[in-house]
């Protein structure tokens, strides 16, 4: 394998929406609040940008925003540019950074636009992911299925293999809100405790309300180009680099609980999308060698899976990682210093686009309250499908 | 001469009790226990189970079936189509769904024997089935139940019970009547009709056909008349004057209740299994008049105690833990609107796969895949498969207990289980509590009702606890 994308694309700029029940803004309201505070981040004007891409997952889903490349075309006026709609379930936004990447890196363009955006709430919560998984889809295979209970199923085998419970997954819940309460843009902002966490209603069982990500609007945005013109051309003086990308599908959407080969312990794609990643970035040891992490906890029982799969911790070590306050700001390895989507919230085509503006501004010392202290390598990590595909970023400060 | 080579039986495990109702109604008898369908079944899904009991899975051979009920899902559309391929019958096969009349049942028997008789039919299924439509506070809530079962048909040696006589006798006689989108059942007076009705027109039946046989009273060891309820079957039994060893001692009217034109052929299951060589027995369906068919066991009527019949299904009994578990599983109460998607297409290309279990078995590697795919997900190799019927019983690998989808009981509880000789499944589970469900428990597949997505019915399999 080459060294792929290491040190050949710079982030100059990214902008994050606030994330919330956003009722008085449009679809194309986030996109433009997202873009324009990385263009100002970056120094650069939308005339400059030559391509961009865009992540949403589903705007048939809940609304109509989001279709094609003209969607984002039409918000900015990017017109007569290039630009595409990219979809790959939770992975979306860090795929349209990806191929943003990709562009630069191929030598194709300089500087592009990549946003990931999706809003949620134009239709009461239950009548997104939740009727998606019950309406739509096969007519008869994985009936009953929905995105928690695709989780929760792994929690079950996990407790039972190396004997975690939910107090594990209520420390996940517990850590993440702290970190959101120190985020202005997460949807949440409230700490909670952990019997708050354990005495929840249940969602799907063993995850209970504060298990779960909440239905979000929101939009981020990164500006990238050719890592020798970031201050050649733009002036800057601190940027980051991305080291390695790596994006895997290791399995089928519905068909993933059907795998006979899936052991329901964690997820090939995110493992896979990892070593592709961290061979470009020359990682050997994640865990010393990464400095911050923002990773996908959809739901509580993920975070501690996506410890394991990312190679922080070795296979079954994932709940006593988090339990010993490795994983919190002041930490060993601050993991989702943003709040992640627990508090943040999960705009599905947004995050992994807000992922790597946070990443950015851990790297750039832009976190204020949640700043990593001396964060000089990030790693990125979203997974969708569940299970199907995993994208995972390295990035460091130049 | 024709006869019964096969049996098998299913009852629905739920039971509404009699305490339920009275708390609910101030009326209805404290002991009484009726089974009642849950909210995935239907009377296709009766029926296809009590058929699976009497054939072996995937080896399941008949060229016609009868299918009988006063309760059919469909209207106007082919109810023993569906129960043919749920239970994996060829395609050549003739398939005819009665109805009309409670007499279904025996009338489909009637129809089926004449086939086998004639060389029509080599072999025939009938199968009777019904979910009765009780209406809530209604005077047929606890004398209702719910029920299926079917019969093998064939000629030669493996016939366990042959078919030495039938009678039928037709009166017109209005007893019990139901319209089109009426949702309980009328009656007339009722002392009219059990006189007149149920006792006068079944002691008609018989004794045509007494006539007709050169047996007496004393040679028949079981009659297995029907009725409606147990005072009705003891006016019916006097009436008859057979010996009363002759009668079943607690009929299924007074066990379980009315379960219509299953009825007699349940309690003729029943009746088999129980069965010793040389017996005759003598079963009778009702309706403006009715049927009655005179059996007699032979030396393989033994052989019908294998398959799963009444004693298998009431062992499995469980009580609703509150009346309103019934209304819901009646659709009484206020329902999520929801529409998923479905299309006749997808379903017809792929009914091998979701109708008849049909796996695949990778060539090149040896994997079982469901649903199949043409390029192995294993080993990569391209429409290199050959089809493996999914066994109907596995273990469970893991699962959850999911309180978004909507659902009657309040959650849904998806599993992911392992079958046995290959290939693994994630489904619904149905008929357990949460408390039941656990790693490694043994499942076996029932065919049940998903939903109603399109305008029409979904039917597809669920785990139940083995």
């Amino acid at each position: 394998m080459t060294k792929g994308i290491s040190g050949k694309v710079a982030i100059i700029g990214a902008g994050i929406t606030k994330f919330g029940e956003l009722f008085e803004q449009s679809y194309n309201d986030l996109v433009v609040e997202a873009a324009f505070e990385a263009y100002q981040e970056a120094g650069v004007t939308g005339d400059e940008i030559e391509a961009a891409w865009l992540g949403t997952y589903l705007p048939l889903g809940w609304g109509f925003d989001g279709t094609g490349g003209p969607s984002l075309a039409e918000a900015l006026n990017l017109y007569p540019k290039p630009v595409s709609r990219v979809s790959n379930y939770c992975t979306t936004g860090m795929e349209a950074v990806r191929m943003a990447a990709m562009a630069v890196a191929s030598g194709m363009h300089d500087v592009v636009l990549a946003v990931g955006a999706e809003k949620m709430r134009e239709v009461p919560s239950r009548r997104s992911l939740v009727a998606q998984h019950v309406e739509k889809l096969h007519p008869l295979y994985a009936k009953g299925r929905t995105a928690p209970g695709s989780f929760a199923i792994l929690a079950t085998r996990y407790f039972q293999e190396y004997g975690a419970g939910k107090e594990d997954l209520a420390e996940v819940a517990v850590k993440n809100h702290y970190h959101g309460s120190l985020n202005p843009k997460a949807h949440f902002r409230k700490e909670i405790t952990k019997e708050q966490v354990l005495k929840a209603p249940p969602v799907t069982e063993p995850l209970g309300l504060y298990d779960c990500c909440p239905t979000t609007d929101g939009a981020a945005a990164v500006v990238l180009c050719r890592a020798d013109l970031a201050e050649r051309r733009f002036g800057k003086k601190d940027y980051v680099l991305i080291e390695g990308m790596g994006l895997s599908c290791a399995t089928g959407y519905i068909t993933t609980a059907f795998n006979p080969r899936f052991d329901f312990l964690g997820f090939e794609a995110s493992r896979e999308a990892a070593r592709q990643a961290y061979a470009q970035a020359g990682i050997t040891r994640p865990r010393d060698e990464i400095d911050v992490a923002e990773v996908h906890d959809c739901f509580t029982i993920t975070e501690i899976l996506n410890y394991e799969d990312l190679g922080l911790v070795g296979r079954g070590e994932g709940a006593a990682f988090v339990r010993s306050g490795a994983s919190r700001l002041g930490g060993e390895l601050p993991v989702n210093a943003s709040g992640g989507l627990k508090s943040c919230g999960h705009p599905i085509g947004a995050t992994g686009a807000r992922v790597i503006a946070d990443l950015t501004h851990q790297l750039l010392g832009r976190c204020e309250k949640r700043q990593v202290k001396g964060a000089r390598r990030a790693l990125g990590h979203t997974l969708g499908g569940p299970g199907a595909v995993s994208c995972v970023f390295v990035m460091s400060k130049n | 001469m024709a006869g019964i080579t096969s049996v098998g039986a299913y009852v629905p495990f739920y039971r509404l009790g009699g305490e339920a109702v009275r708390a609910v109604w101030g009326a209805g008898d404290p002991k009484a226990s009726r089974p009642i369908a849950g909210f995935d079944e239907d009377a296709i899904t009766l029926g296809v189970e009590a058929l699976l009991n009497a054939t072996e899975w995937g080896g399941a051979q008949a060229d016609a079936l009868y299918f009988a009920s006063t309760t059919s899902p469909y209207a106007e559309k082919s109810n023993a189509a569906v129960v043919a391929a749920a239970a994996d019958l060829p395609e050549a096969l003739f398939a005819a769904d009665m109805g009309g009349s409670l007499r279904a049942g025996t009338s489909a028997l009637r129809a089926a024997l004449d086939a086998v008789e004639a060389g029509s039919a080599s072999r025939a299924a009938v199968v009777a089935a019904e979910v009765r439509p009780a209406r809530a506070g209604g005077p047929d809530e606890l004398a209702f139940c719910d029920g299926a079962a079917a019969l093998l048909l064939g000629k030669g040696d493996e016939v366990a019970a042959e078919v030495e006589t039938v009678h039928s006798w037709t009166e017109d006689f209005i007893d019990r009547w139901r319209l089109p989108g009426e949702g309980a059942v009328s009656a007339g007076d009722a002392k009219f009709i059990q006189d007149y009705g149920y006792v006068r027109q079944t002691a008609a039946t018989v004794e045509g056909l007494l006539k007709k046989t050169g047996a007496t009273r004393e040679d028949i060891a079981r009659v297995l008349v029907y009725a409606p309820d147990p005072r009705t079957h003891a006016a019916i039994c006097k009436k008859l004057g057979f010996p009363e060893a002759a009668y079943p001692e607690r009929p299924l009217a007074a066990r379980l209740g009315d379960a219509g034109a299953a009825a007699p052929l349940l309690a003729l299951v029943e009746g088999l299994q129980g069965a010793e060589p040389g017996e005759h027995i003598l079963v009778t369906g009702h309706g403006s008049g009715g049927d009655a068919l005179l059996l007699r066991a032979t030396e393989r009527v033994r052989a019908l105690r294998a398959g799963r019949g009444v004693a298998w299904s009431l062992e499995r009994a469980r009580p609703l833990s509150h009346y309103g578990k019934w209304l819901r599983f009646r659709g009484l109460g206020p329902e999520e609107e929801i529409r998923p998607f479905s299309s006749p297409s997808i379903l017809w290309k792929e009914s091998r796969a979701s109708m008849r279990l049909r796996a695949g078995r990778c060539l090149a590697c040896g994997g079982v895949q469901f649903p199949r795919q043409r390029v192995c997900n294993g080993c990569g190799a391209r429409d290199r498969w050959e089809e493996h019927k999914l066994a109907r019983r596995g273990r469970v690998y893991t699962f959850v207990h999911d309180h978004l989808p909507p659902s009657p009981e309040g959650y849904v509880t998806m599993a992911t289980a392992d079958m046995e000789g290959g290939g693994r499944i994630y489904a619904q589970m149905t008929d357990c509590e949460k408390k039941d469900v656990r790693i490694g428990m043994e499942v076996e597949l029932t065919f049940r009702l998903l939903h109603r997505g399109d305008g029409y019915y979904n039917y597809f399999w669920k785990f139940r606890p083995a």
